[in-house]
């Protein structure tokens, strides 16, 4: 494709790359981005390869840390920014052609306040983005490096175990019981259901995970993070059905946010699920919440 | 080498209960080539028993037995003319064995008493080197004064005679009579006769002593005469 | 809670989609469709179980093991199959799942899978256990990682395949990882997967828990704790298999719980097996837990099962400790279960451990084992009464009889009870048997018949040498019995008489002393409940058990224990409705008949009866009469076989009687014998004039001072000849008999002896034929010839054979007249032969030598009379080559003791040539 527009004299003349230092060594999120902590230095080295053939001529390029809160509810795509500090790394000049130039930068403390995070409907994202200004009538080249933020928060200090008696009268009758309301991301959730009563002929039982994003007061519809099957077949009266639920197989989960700069929420909720005979669904939903521990970054 | 088997009067149960189960035990299928059996067999159940030993039985008629069995029978098995006859019609009986001598298989005894010359009698009339006769109490074998042999199987199973004391008395256990359960049995190997008599012992039900005599046909020039 | 109706997303995921053609056909036929459905889904699991396991293997070479053991729960997914009968409610049109299309895979089909998918497990663990060998790693990350398969029965699988591992590296406590695991398998709660999971924990652990000598740490409590645990569980998936199980498939249903029974027993088994199970830990634990959930779960199939797995299963020493429990457990087991083959099984369990070791004796003693089962099995019993077979109740009587026998035999008065049981459950079940019929007939008859001779019948045809005759049978104390039908016989039920027979066997096996048998009062009351011919086949077997005397010690010596023998063997002894007595047409004697056909093999039976004299050890005379009259009611075809032993035996007596009860006593003695005797000249009159001949033979070596006896026996033989005996063969052999006998007495004044001699000369010469007078009276020589006997009267001797020869020469046909002259020679050599050996004396010197030279001259003009006749025989005449051997043969010896014959020789018309 490169090589397509470049016959038309359209494609980019150089490549841009960024290098994060001890980028290989860094741990890396689910996307793979590498990780940093809030308050850590973002540094490494830009560099900026002109293809052969024709020099370049630039007004500038720019080095930028930048965060963002995008919205992606409908058609409608808001954009709020977090963080924006510049670089100025060289004035107007031309490039020959073949050369490579290299700049080496940092961003030391500037404050990453949020997680990243990659909802349905809105995202959080860091990137390092670097901008090649060029003459009119040529679009500034643009290239992003996403970064992962991430933070670890001290445990609750209360975290009272779930315990509940419900049902549906004369029909099904549970009490179940988790060990704890609040987990971290590696966490286990240990849990127990008591059938008190069975009138319906239950085929299985699952615990879902589910997440519910709310941005600027609008709900999101419930998405299910994970599915956990934890009983397969009819229990009578008296039966007792343990949950352990390993948290650390679901790399999506996130922590649960409470507000993420006044613009949107994340929750989570475990989901009793049972389905008997005829697919008929019976559940009992119960908001958890999730932190990152310490140990979960190490 | 040819097996026969000389035995006879049971008197079951006319006069006691049951063969005795040593001796069922000696009288095992397959080994026996011919049975002579003198008589008073008395029951089917003794009968079938001797007709399991060996497929050849000969059985000369007892005073107890029906009239389906002869008096007299010769048989003649390898270069032996055996003659088989119960005894009971061949007067006197004064004189039999364990009458007027005990007679013990310990040795072929010479004809001496007058049933015993009787049958030795009976055995030059039939014209038979071996006659084989019952109402023994024991296995006894006499020689003729001339050749010849009579062999006195006995009682196979020791019937009593009437006598015999009844064991009356409630610690004797035992059938103890003066009878001693017996049997002969002959090798026939040309004119050669190896007897083996079997007695049971009194006190051991389970003990059997045998001994062991030979006969030879006197020889062929004597044999033609007696033709 | 809430709940919505969400049918699209509740079906996805259960099972692989198949095709909808297979669907279409499980709608239209459901019954053949689903075996091939089953068959198919089958071998598509399998081959999905082949791949995954592959893949698995693939990935744990490439040292993937994260995914590896993620492949291993795919693998085990594939047990997540439907198994069992569909859901009643499934519905036609959702065909995507196979769940929808009624049956799937049955019990036996998820077996095999099962198996394939183990296999692949066992890979599993193997490389694990190799993975641990070379590197120092730990189990727990695989552990956790196993358990993040969403599916439970996916990730259970090799959950227990990883923790079995865990236990063998004893990087954790087996008891532990034990529990963890019993603990989530609570997750599959669905019967069959169930079952099959947890058979599958037990199957990866039972060579893992922790015991007595063992390799694995821990207490055996715990071990304990876990298979009963196991085993709980597992017992309520087994039963739940049944809920809600619709009438029609209840046989089939039933049928495959049958065929997982032993899934749920291993659990019994293995806990067996634990060497640290001590009696207190099974008795105060293991069977209270275990018999709790039997009782619990209230199915008829289960406890049926468990209850016998439990029997079954458990070492011996531990039945005996808990005794009492096991038995209350049955006691209060639902109505249906079979609780007789547990009860069955017990009893032979105790039964074969009484045998195995004395020492076991002494342990059911003091577990008071006996009063236990007695106290308890017929409280069992009415519990569950109404719905056993009336076979089962009594397989249970014949194993708690067995073992009873074996461990107390010396209590006979539960023996006792037990049969006197066996006899209430069989009258009990069948319908009271009809009334006797009374008529007047019956009681005319009173006496034993007296046989009619064959000339009063009607000729019969040539060829059956039978005639009958129809006789009312006698009636006597037997009749009601006989009146009575055996109502054993009425079952329909082909298992109640072979099981009766077996009851009443066994006693007979163990008791060997008659008086243990006799003193079961129960014992004749349960075999008149068998038909007629398994009686007397049992009576005879009660015989043969006791005789020879020798092995029952003692004998019989008191009149209450013969009357209860001949209680015993009672059906032999009695003549029975419908039987008859049939006479020889020949010889007179009496045979057995029913309907005209002769019974064949009641004379063996009698024979055994017969001998019920030979146990009589004792000279009371009031035995042996009460034994005559037993004998008696069997009418003249068996006392023809019965009496003449009764008779010996009084015969052998005699001489006791003598030493014992004095001279005058004997009277009373032979008495009896002679009314003995007279019933069997009644119905044998040739046996019962060889008796008369042995009682002359015994008299006379008795020490009674008289021969009034000895003469009375010989005048009553000589009367039986004279009436009875018609036969003209007979005639001859009894005279020869009488003959002989007579020869040997030693006690008969010389008065008697003149007349019964001269009686059975007499009768000698009156013989039908030429050829028996002839012999006979060479016989009657012998009565004056005994030399060494003292009764030597040459004349009279000399006489007989005179006679003997006229009797000869008056023969018709010429070869027979040579052949008895032959005898009559014989006989004449043989006295002379007689004379010159055991008194030479009188035969040379004082006797008169007009009497030897009678005996010379006479055997000299026999020898010439028969050469005369073989001249004048045809050469070839039948008879006349075997007169001339025996003419040579009479010669040559002659010839060869010639020194003895020498007065024979000279007066030789023809020489010795």
């Amino acid at each position: 494709m490169n090589a397509a527009l470049e016959v038309l004299g359209v494609s980019s003349p150089c490549v841009v790359s960024v290098e994060l230092d001890a980028g290989e060594h860094r741990r890396v999120d689910a996307r793979r981005r590498p990780i940093y902590a809030p308050a850590e230095t973002v540094s490494g080295t830009v560099s900026v390869r002109v293809k052969s053939g024709r020099p370049l001529a630039h007004r500038g390029i720019q080095i930028e840390c930048v965060g963002f809160i995008d919205g992606l509810r409908g058609r409608r795509h808001t954009r709020q920014e977090l963080l924006s500090v510049g670089l100025r790394c060289e004035e107007a000049d031309v490039i020959p052609a073949g050369e490579v130039r290299r700049y080496p930068f940092a961003f030391v403390d500037i404050d990453k306040p949020y997680d990243t995070y990659d909802g349905i409907n809105v995202r959080l994202r860091y990137a390092v983005r670097v901008t090649v200004q060029r003459p009119q009538p040529y679009h500034p080249i643009v290239e992003e490096c996403d970064l992962a933020v991430q933070q670890a928060t001290p445990p609750p200090d209360l975290n009272p175990s779930i315990r509940m008696e419900v049902g549906i009268e004369d029909v099904l009758h549970i009490e179940f019981e988790y060990s704890h309301s609040n987990f971290h991301l590696k966490d286990v959730v240990i849990g127990k259901i008591y059938f008190l009563l069975v009138r319906v002929k239950i085929k299985r039982m699952e615990i879902e995970i589910r997440r519910r994003e709310n941005v600027r007061g609008l709900h999101s519809e419930l998405e299910t993070v994970a599915k956990y099957e934890v009983m397969d077949g009819a229990p009578v009266r008296g039966e007792s059905i343990p949950v352990r639920l390993f948290l650390a197989q679901y790399p999506t989960l996130t922590p649960t946010y409470r507000s993420v700069a006044g613009v949107f929420t994340v929750k989570y909720f475990l989901n009793l699920v049972m389905i008997d005979e005829d697919d008929r669904r019976y559940w009992k939903q119960h908001e958890v919440f999730l932190w990152r521990d310490a140990k979960d970054m190490a | 080498m040819v097996l026969v088997l000389a035995i006879g009067d049971f008197y079951v149960p006319h006069r006691c209960c049951e063969l005795a189960q040593r001796f069922r035990e000696l009288l095992a299928p397959g080994k026996i080539q011919h049975v002579l059996c003198t008589g008073n067999v008395c029951s089917d159940e003794i009968e079938a028993l001797l007709r399991r030993v060996s497929f050849d039985v000969h059985i000369a008629r007892g005073e107890l037995d029906g009239p389906a069995w002869p008096e007299r029978v010769v048989v003649s098995i390898e270069q032996i003319r055996f003659g088989l006859c119960h005894g009971h019609q061949v007067l006197p009986w004064s004189g039999r064995t364990g009458d007027a001598f005990t007679a013990t298989a310990s040795s072929v005894s010479a004809e001496a008493t007058a049933h015993v010359r009787a049958l030795h009698a009976l055995r030059r009339d039939m014209g038979v080197d071996v006659l084989v006769a019952g109402m023994a109490e024991r296995p006894a074998l006499t020689s003729g004064k001339l050749g010849g042999l009579v062999v006195q199987p006995g009682s196979a199973t020791g019937a009593p005679r009437v006598t015999d004391p009844w064991p009356s008395d409630k610690a004797d256990n035992s059938c103890k009579t003066s009878n001693a359960p017996g049997f002969v049995l002959m090798d026939v190997h040309g004119s050669h006769v190896t007897l083996y008599t079997y007695v049971q012992d009194r006190d051991d039900p389970q003990q059997v002593h045998v001994e062991k005599h030979v006969f030879e046909r006197p020889d062929p020039t004597a044999s033609a005469l007696l033709l | 809670m809430t709940r919505s109706n969400n049918r699209a997303s509740g079906a996805t995921g259960t099972a692989p989609p198949t095709s909808a053609t297979a669907a279409a056909a499980a709608v239209f036929a459901a019954a053949k469709a689903s075996t091939l459905d089953e068959a198919r889904l089958l071998r598509e699991a399998l081959a999905r179980v082949a791949h995954q396991s592959l893949r698995m293997q693939r990935q744990w070479k490439g040292g993937q093991y994260a995914e590896a053991v993620v492949a291993a729960c795919d693998v085990a997914a594939e047990l997540r199959v439907p198994v069992g009968v569909g859901s009643p409610s499934s519905t036609a049109e959702d065909t995507t799942a196979p769940a929808r299309s009624g049956r799937l895979l049955s019990p036996r089909s998820y077996y095999d899978l099962y198996l394939a998918v183990l296999q692949a497990l066992r890979v599993l663990e193997t490389s694990l256990w190799s993975l641990l060998q070379s590197q120092p790693l730990s189990v727990l990350p695989f552990y956790e990682h196993a358990q993040h398969s969403p599916y439970v029965v996916a990730r259970l699988y090799p959950l227990i395949t990883v923790g079995s591992v865990y236990v063998r590296s004893r990087q954790a406590p087996a008891e532990d990882v034990l529990r963890d695991l019993l603990e989530m398998c609570a997750g599959v709660q669905h019967p069959e997967r169930g079952l099959f999971l947890r058979a599958y924990l037990l199957q990866a652990m039972k060579d893992k828990l922790p015991d007595e000598g063992g390799e694995y740490a821990g207490s055996a409590q715990g071990s304990i704790a876990f298979l009963l645990r196991n085993f709980t569980e597992m017992n309520r998936l087994w039963v739940r298999m049944q809920r809600d199980c619709p009438a029609g498939e209840r046989a089939r249903r039933e049928h495959e719980r049958r065929q997982l029974q032993s899934l749920v027993g291993a659990n019994v088994a293995c806990l067996a097996r634990l060497q640290a199970l001590t009696v207190e830990m099974y008795r105060d634990t293991v069977l209270p837990q275990l018999t709790e959930q039997v009782l619990e779960c209230q199915d008829v199939l289960a406890q049926e099962c468990l209850m016998d797995c439990i029997v079954q299963a458990f070492p011996d020493a531990l039945h005996v400790a808990t005794l009492p429990h096991l038995l209350q457990t049955c006691a209060a087991l639902r109505v249906g279960v079979d609780v007789r083959s547990v009860l069955t099984g017990l009893a032979d369990r105790l039964g074969r451990f009484a045998r195995a070791d004395a020492a076991h004796h002494t342990l059911l003693r003091e577990a008071d084992a006996l009063q236990t089962l007695l106290q308890w099995v017929p409280q069992v019993l009415d519990s569950q009464r109404a719905a056993s077979a009336l076979s089962d109740e009594l397989q249970l009587y014949r194993a708690l009889l067995g073992f009873l026998l074996v461990a107390f035999p010396e209590q006979r008065q539960h023996c006792d009870a037990l049969l006197g049981l066996c006899a209430k459950a069989v009258s009990q079940r069948l319908p009271p048997p009809a009334p006797p019929p009374t008529s007047v007939d019956e009681t005319e008859d009173v006496s034993p018949p007296a046989p009619t001779t064959t000339s009063e019948l009607p000729p019969t045809r040539p060829d059956t040498p039978m005639s009958a005759t129809r006789r009312r049978r006698p009636s006597g104390d037997g009749q009601a019995a006989a009146a009575t039908p055996a109502p054993a016989a009425d079952t329909d039920d082909p298992d109640v008489v072979p099981l009766l027979e077996r009851i009443l066997l066994l006693p007979l096996h163990h008791y060997t002393e008659l008086e243990a048998l006799a003193s079961l009062a129960a014992y004749p009351t349960v075999m008149q409940l068998l038909p007629l011919e398994n009686q007397r086949a049992l009576a005879a077997e009660v015989l043969r058990r006791s005789l020879p005397p020798g092995s029952t010690g003692r004998g019989v010596a008191a009149l209450p224990l013969l009357e209860a023998l001949l209680g015993l063997v009672r059906p032999l002894l009695e003549q029975m409705p419908g039987e008859e007595v049939m006479y020889h047409r020949r010889t007179g004697v009496p045979y057995l008949a029913v309907d005209g056909e002769l019974v064949r093999g009641y004379e063996a039976q009698q024979h055994l009866v017969a001998q019920i004299v030979y146990l009589l050890r004792t000279d009371d005379l009031r035995l042996f009469v009460r034994l005559r009259q037993a004998l008696l009611s069997g009418g003249p075809a068996r006392t023809r076989l019965t009496l003449p032993p009764l008779a010996f035996a009084l015969l052998r007596l005699l001489r006791v009687y003598r030493a014992r009860h004095g001279p005058a006593a004997c009277d009373k003695l032979l008495e009896f014998v002679h009314q003995v005797l007279s019933d069997l000249a009644d119905v044998d009159a040739s046996t019962a004039l060889r008796m008369h001949l042995q009682g002359a033979a015994a008299v006379d070596a008795s020490e009674l001072s008289d021969d009034r006896f000895l003469y009375e026996f010989m005048a009553h033989a000589y009367v039986l000849f004279e009436e009875e005996i018609a036969d003209s063969r007979s005639q001859f052999s009894s005279l020869v008999l009488i003959v002989g006998t007579l020869g040997t007495l030693h006690r008969l004044d010389a008065d008697n002896y003149e007349s019964l001699a001269s009686k059975a000369v007499k009768h000698a010469s009156r013989l039908l034929t030429r050829a028996d007078q002839c012999l006979a009276l060479c016989a009657c020589s012998t009565l004056f010839s005994d030399v060494g006997g003292g009764r030597w009267e040459a004349s009279r001797a000399l006489g007989c054979l005179e006679r003997a020869a006229r009797a000869a020469r008056s023969s018709v046909a010429p070869a027979e007249r040579a052949l008895l002259l032959l005898d009559v020679l014989n006989r004449a050599m043989l006295i002379l032969e007689e004379l010159h050996e055991r008194a030479p004396d009188t035969a040379r010197d004082a006797a008169p030598n007009d009497v030897w030279d009678d005996f010379c001259r006479f055997t000299a003009d026999t020898v010439d009379s028969v050469r005369d006749l073989l001249t004048r025989l045809e050469p070839d005449a039948s008879g006349g080559k075997a007169a001339a051997a025996r003419l040579a043969r009479a010669l040559a010896y002659l010839r060869d003791v010639r020194e003895l014959h020498e007065g024979v020789f000279l007066r030789l018309h023809g020489g010795a040539a």
